[in-house]
C-alpha cells in the first residue's frame, strides 16, 4: 500500500481550512439560533403590541358609539363596526400584517390575508393556542389573537412567518456566499502558494535533478537556497569531474550496474579492455546484453549461449565469486572483482594480468634455470676437482719419472680441467647472485691488503705475457667491506686486463674521494667499440664478440656480470671507459665503510 | 516623500469633489426643474388640461412669493397623449436622463401604475395627483404618495347613507377598467357589512355605447341602489337607460362625473336625485379652497374641477415637504412626505407607510332641485340626502 504523502498546500492550508469550517458551522449554528430565538421573541412581543393597538382601534369605534349613545341601536352599532373594519384594514396594511375577525365562530373579516387563509386560520386558532398556524396553501403564519368582547369579536392579528424564513434564507445566503469566498480564497491561496512556495521548490528540484545549477530569482529563501545548491552542485560537478578523471585514466576496466543490472558507470579501459563497440555501452544497457555480446563473440569459447549468459548473470547477481580470472582465447588474461553497491547493484573491476602471469611464469623458468645450474655446478665440479687433483698428483715429481709425451697430456688435462672448473664456478657465482644467495660480510680490511692480494694473484700470468704490472699512487686507506666480492672484482677486472693486452703494461690506481674508493685498472690493450661498451656487463657476453676483435681469451662471458652485481652489492658500480688500440680503463667505486648486508 | 505624494493625491480628490458637487449645488439654487405627464390631448384631456393649469398657477404663485428654499420652479409638462407607454417613456427620461429634480404623477390610474415601477426604482417621491387605485399600492412601493381615498372607498358615503335609510339591495355596474373595478370591489366589499345585499354585479366595457341591458338588468334584480362604478360619459348612459325604461330606483349613484359642475345641464333633469362622490368642492370646507377656485377662474375663464385642486394641493404637499425637509434633496422630501399631515385644498393629506393616504375623506353629494349638495360627511353636510320610494 502506497504510503500517503500530504502536500505543502494541504499542511498549511489543511489544519486551517479545517479550524475555519468548524468555526464557521459554529457561528452559523449560534446565528441561526440566536436569530430564531430573538426573531420569535420579537414577532411575538411585536404582534402582541400590534395586537393591542388594533384592539385600542376598535375600542376607539365603541367610544365613539357610547359617546353617542347609541349602544342600542343594532342598525347603527353596525357603522361603528364598519368604521372599525376599515380602520383595521389601515391598520394591517400600514403595519405589514393581516387582521382576521371572528364573529359567530366564522370568518367576519379579513385584510392582508386571503379568504381560504383567513378561514384556515381561523379554523386552527379556534383549536390550539399555539402561536404558529399554517395557512390554506401550506404558509406558515404568526398568530396572536384578543378577545373583542363589545362586539363579541375574536381579532387575529397574522405575521406571515415567510418573513422570518426569508431572513433564515437571507442568513443561509450570506453564509453560503461567504463559503464560496473563503473556497475562493482557499484557491487563491493554494494558487499562491503554488506560486510563490511550491513551485520555486520544485523549479529548485527539477534544476537539481537535471544537473543544471539552479537559477530561482524572486523570494529571498528560495534564492539563497537556490544559491547555496548552485554552490554545492558546482562542487559535486568539480569532484564529479575529478573522479570522472581518475575513472577514465585507471589501468583497469570499472563497470557498475544498478539493482536492475542496468549499466549506470563505465570508463573508457572497461571498452578496450573487452574492446567493445561504441553503441553496446550505454546508459541503461542491459547486463545480460553486454554478456551475450562475449559469447557471441567466443571469448567463451563453444558454449551454449544462453546457459552461459545465465551462468554469467547468476554470477554477478550472487556477486560468488567475488574475484575470479578469465583465460580468454585471445591469450589474454582478466582478473574480475566484484563488490556489492550501497544503493544495489554491483561494481566490478577488470585488470588486464597477462603481463603478470607472463612475468611471474618467466620468473618460475629463471628459479628452474638457477637451481639447474647449481645443481649442474656441483654435479660438475665435482669430479673436475678431482680431475685436477688426481692430474697434480701424477704430475709431481715424488718418486717416478713420468714420459715426456704423458706429462704434456696430463698437464694439458690439468690446465682444461682447471679451466673448465673456474667456468663451473662462475655459473655457480651467477647462479648464487640471481639465487639471491650472495651475502656481504664486511670485515676490516686495508687497500693496500686488498690490492696486494690481487696483484700477487696475477702477476704470473702478466709476467708469462711480457706485461707490466704497475700499481700507481700507493695510497693506503682502512676498510670496512667484504673482502672476497672486493678482491674477486679487482682480480677479474686485472686478469682481464692481462688477458686482452699483448704488450704494454697493466696499471692499478687508487683514490680516495671522500667516503668513497675509486680504483682503477686500466690496459694497453686493444680496446672496446664504444656502442659495445654496455654489453660487456651482461651475461654470456665475451669482450672479443664486442670488439669485433678475434677471441684470444676462453670463458663463459660471466666475470665483468659477476663483478657489476658484486660492485652493486658492496653499494658501488663498475664504470668503463675505452678506446679501440689504445686500451680500456675499469673504475670500481665503492664506499670506504660497509654494513654487513646480504643481497 | 511617499506621503507627500500621497497627500498631493488626496488633495487633488479631494478638490475634485467639491468641484463636482460644488457644481451641482450651484446648478440646483438656480431652479428647481419638476416634471409631469399629463394627456393634453387624448382621452383624458380634459381632466389633463385642468391639471396642467393647476400646476402652472401653483408654478407661477410661488415664484412669486421667491420660490421654494429660494430657488424658482421650473414645470417640465410633457404630453403622454393617454396612452400608458408614451407616459412610462417620458418618466424614464426624467429619472433615468437627470432632466427633471422632481416629479409629479401623471393623470389616470393606469399610466400612473405603468410608470410607479419606474419612478420608485429611481427613488423619486411622486405625488399620484390623478390615480387612486388601490392596486398601486400593494406593489411593495416607497415612492408614490396617494392624494385620492383609495378608489374601493368611494362608496363608503353612499353605502352608510343607504344603510341608514334602510334599503336592503345593490346593484353593482362597473366599467372594467383599474379605477372602475376597484370601487365595485370596495362595494361588494363593504356593503354586506351594513346588511346591503349585492343583487347584481356586473361589469361592463369601458366607453360602452349604452348600457340599457345593464339597467334592466338591474332593474329586474330588485336592486335598490343602483351603483355605476366608471366615468362621467357612462354615468350619463346610465343615467339616459334610467328615462329610457322609465325606471327610478330610490338611490342612483355614480362616481366621479356627477360631481362635475357640468353635470346638472348635461342631464337636464330638475328632479335629478344622482349621487355621487366627490373629491372637491370649491367651497370652505378646507383652507384656501375657495381662494383656489377663484383664481383658478378668474386666471382661465373657467371653474375648477377636483382635477384641477388635485393638482393644486399637489403642488401645496410638494412645498409643504420641501418646506420642512429644508432640502430638495429626494430622499429627504420622501420622508417629510410620509409624516406630513397637513390640509389642503382638497382636505387632509396624510399616509400610511405603503403611501396609501388614509386621512381624507371624500364628499358624498346629491343633486338636489338642480343643486350639488353635501349630504355626507354630517360635519359639512349642506343638505340631508333624499332617498326616492322607487318605481318598479
Amino acid at each position: 500500500m502506497k504510503r500517503f504523502r500530504p502536500s505543502l498546500q494541504l499542511v498549511i492550508l489543511g489544519p486551517a481550512l479545517v479550524l475555519i469550517l468548524i468555526v464557521g458551522l459554529m457561528l452559523y449554528s449560534l446565528v441561526l439560533r440566536t436569530i430564531s430565538d430573538n426573531a420569535n421573541q420579537n414577532i411575538h412581543s411585536t404582534l402582541a403590541a400590534l395586537l393591542r393597538s388594533a384592539v385600542t382601534i376598535a375600542d376607539s369605534e365603541v367610544d365613539r358609539q357610547n359617546r353617542e349613545s347609541l349602544v342600542s341601536n343594532a342598525d347603527a352599532a353596525l357603522t361603528y363596526q364598519l368604521n372599525t373594519r376599515i380602520k383595521l384594514e389601515d391598520f394591517a396594511r400600514d403595519q405589514h400584517v393581516g387582521i382576521v375577525v371572528v364573529a359567530d365562530h366564522s370568518v367576519d373579516f379579513e385584510t392582508g390575508v386571503s379568504e381560504a387563509d383567513a378561514k384556515q386560520i381561523a379554523a386552527e386558532a379556534a383549536m390550539s393556542t399555539r402561536e404558529q398556524v399554517s395557512g390554506a396553501d401550506s404558509l406558515s403564519y404568526y398568530v396572536v389573537s384578543a378577545r373583542f368582547a363589545p362586539w363579541n369579536w375574536q381579532i387575529l392579528l397574522v405575521k406571515d412567518a415567510g418573513d422570518f424564513q426569508a431572513l433564515v434564507r437571507q442568513v443561509r445566503q450570506v453564509y453560503i456566499g461567504s463559503a464560496l469566498a473563503l473556497l475562493a480564497a482557499v484557491a487563491l491561496m493554494i494558487l499562491a502558494l503554488r506560486q510563490f512556495l511550491v513551485r520555486p521548490i520544485y523549479q529548485i528540484a527539477e534544476d537539481f535533478s537535471s544537473g543544471s545549477t539552479p537559477s530561482y530569482s524572486g523570494i529571498f529563501e528560495f534564492e539563497h537556497l537556490s544559491t547555496r545548491i548552485g554552490d554545492v552542485m558546482q562542487t559535486l560537478q568539480t569532484k564529479t569531474r575529478e573522479l570522472e578523471t581518475i575513472l577514465q585514466s585507471m589501468s583497469d576496466g570499472i563497470a557498475v550496474f544498478d539493482q536492475d543490472m542496468r549499466l549506470s558507470v563505465w570508463n573508457l579501459q572497461y571498452a578496450k579492455l573487452y574492446r567493445y563497440p561504441d553503441q553496446l555501452l550505454r546508459q541503461g544497457a542491459q547486463f545480460a546484453d553486454i554478456m551475450r555480446y562475449n559469447v557471441d563473440r567466443g571469448d567463451y569459447g563453444t558454449v551454449d549461449p544462453e546457459e552461459q549468459i545465465d551462468t554469467i548473470v547468476e554470477r554477478a547477481r550472487t556477486i560468488s565469486p567475488p574475484r575470479f580470472e578469465i583465460d580468454r582465447t585471445d591469450g589474454t588474461s582478466i582478473e574480475v572483482r566484484r563488490a556489492r553497491m550501497p544503493g544495489g547493484g554491483f561494481v566490478t573491476t577488470y585488470t588486464d594480468i597477462t603481463y603478470q602471469k607472463h612475468s611471474a611464469r618467466l620468473v618460475a623458468a629463471s628459479e628452474a634455470k638457477s637451481r639447474f645450474l647449481e645443481n649442474m655446478s656441483h654435479d660438475l665440479r665435482k669430479p673436475i676437482t678431482a680431475v685436477i687433483e688426481d692430474c697434480r698428483l701424477l704430475l709431481s715429481p715424488v718418486d717416478q719419472k713420468i714420459d715426456p709425451p704423458a706429462q704434456v697430456v696430463l698437464e694439458n688435462i690439468a690446465s682444461n680441467a682447471t679451466h673448465l672448473l673456474s667456468m663451473v664456478d662462475e655459473l655457480l657465482e651467477m647462479a648464487r647472485i640471481e639465487a639471491g644467495q650472495v651475502a656481504v660480510r664486511a670485515r676490516p680490511t686495508t687497500l693496500q691488503a686488498v690490492i696486494n692480494q690481487a696483484l700477487r694473484a696475477t702477476a704470473p700470468a702478466a709476467k708469462t705475457k711480457g706485461l707490466q704490472l704497475i700499481w700507481e699512487s700507493r695510497r693506503d686507506a682502512d676498510l670496512l667491506t667484504d673482502t672476497r666480492l672486493l678482491s674477486r672484482i679487482l682480480m677479474n677486472l686485472l686478469s682481464n686486463a692481462v688477458e686482452y693486452t699483448t704488450r704494454g703494461a697493466v696499471t692499478i690506481a687508487a683514490r680516495l674521494q671522500g667516503e668513497t674508493i675509486e680504483i682503477s685498472v686500466s690496459d694497453t690493450g686493444r680496446g672496446i667499440a664504444r656502442d659495445k661498451l654496455e654489453l660487456i656487463f651482461q651475461k654470456f657476453q665475451r669482450v672479443d664478440e664486442t670488439s669485433g676483435l678475434t677471441k684470444s681469451g676462453v670463458g663463459l662471458g660471466l666475470g665483468l656480470a659477476i663483478s657489476r652485481e658484486f660492485a652493486k652489492l658492496l653499494g658501488g658500480d663498475i664504470a668503463v671507459e675505452s678506446e679501440l688500440d689504445v686500451g680500456s680503463t675499469f673504475t670500481l667505486r665503492f664506499p670506504a665503510t660497509q654494513r654487513g648486508k646480504s643481497a | 516623500m511617499y506621503w507627500v505624494t500621497q497627500m498631493g493625491i488626496l488633495l487633488r480628490a479631494v478638490l475634485l469633489l467639491i468641484f463636482v458637487f460644488g457644481s451641482q449645488g450651484a446648478l440646483a439654487s438656480e431652479r428647481i426643474r419638476i416634471g409631469v405627464s399629463l394627456g393634453i390631448t387624448g382621452q383624458f384631456k380634459e381632466p389633463a388640461v385642468m391639471q396642467q393649469r393647476a400646476y402652472e398657477q401653483w408654478r407661477d404663485e410661488v415664484n412669486s412669493r421667491g420660490g421654494l428654499l429660494g430657488h424658482p420652479i421650473d414645470l417640465i409638462i410633457r404630453d403622454d397623449e393617454g396612452i400608458a407607454q408614451k407616459g412610462l417613456t417620458i418618466y424614464r427620461d426624467f429619472v433615468t436622463g437627470g432632466n427633471v429634480d422632481l416629479v409629479f404623477g401623471p393623470y389616470s390610474s393606469e399610466i400612473t401604475a405603468a410608470v410607479a415601477k419606474t419612478v420608485d426604482t429611481a427613488d423619486y417621491p411622486m405625488l399620484a395627483a390623478g390615480a387612486s387605485a388601490d392596486e398601486i399600492w400593494k406593489q411593495g412601493y416607497h415612492n408614490i404618495f396617494g392624494m385620492w381615498t383609495p378608489a374601493s372607498r368611494y362608496t363608503q358615503g353612499i353605502l352608510r347613507q343607504a344603510h341608514e335609510a334602510g334599503l336592503n339591495s345593490i346593484a353593482i355596474l362597473y366599467a372594467n377598467d383599474s379605477f372602475s373595478t376597484e370601487i365595485a370591489a370596495g362595494t361588494r366589499k363593504w356593503g354586506p357589512y351594513l346588511k346591503l345585499k349585492i343583487v347584481l354585479d356586473e361589469g361592463y366595457a369601458e366607453n360602452s355605447p349604452e348600457l340599457i341591458d345593464e339597467i334592466r338588468r338591474a332593474q329586474t334584480s330588485g336592486a335598490e341602489l343602483v351603483v355605476i362604478a366608471g366615468h362621467l360619459n357612462e354615468a350619463l348612459l346610465a343615467k339616459q337607460a334610467l328615462r329610457q325604461i322609465g325606471w327610478t330606483p330610490r338611490a342612483f349613484f355614480a362616481t366621479v362625473g356627477p360631481a362635475l359642475p357640468t353635470w346638472s345641464s348635461l342631464v337636464a333633469d330638475p328632479a335629478d336625485a344622482t349621487f355621487a362622490t366627490s373629491i372637491w368642492e370649491p367651497n370652505d370646507s378646507f383652507p384656501l379652497s375657495r381662494e383656489f377656485a377663484a383664481a383658478f377662474e378668474k386666471r382661465y375663464g373657467v371653474a375648477a374641477s377636483y382635477h384641477a385642486a388635485t393638482a393644486y394641493a399637489a403642488g401645496q404637499i410638494l412645498e409643504a415637504a420641501i418646506n420642512a425637509a429644508g432640502s430638495t434633496e429626494r430622499s429627504a422630501v420622501r420622508e417629510a412626505l410620509f409624516s406630513l399631515d397637513i390640509y389642503t385644498v382638497l382636505g387632509r393629506f396624510a399616509v400610511d407607510r405603503t403611501g396609501v393616504q388614509v386621512k381624507r375623506l371624500d364628499m358624498l353629494i346629491q343633486w338636489q332641485d338642480g343643486r350639488k349638495e353635501i349630504v355626507w360627511p354630517e360635519e359639512i353636510r349642506t343638505r340631508p340626502p333624499m332617498f326616492g320610494s322607487g318605481t318598479p
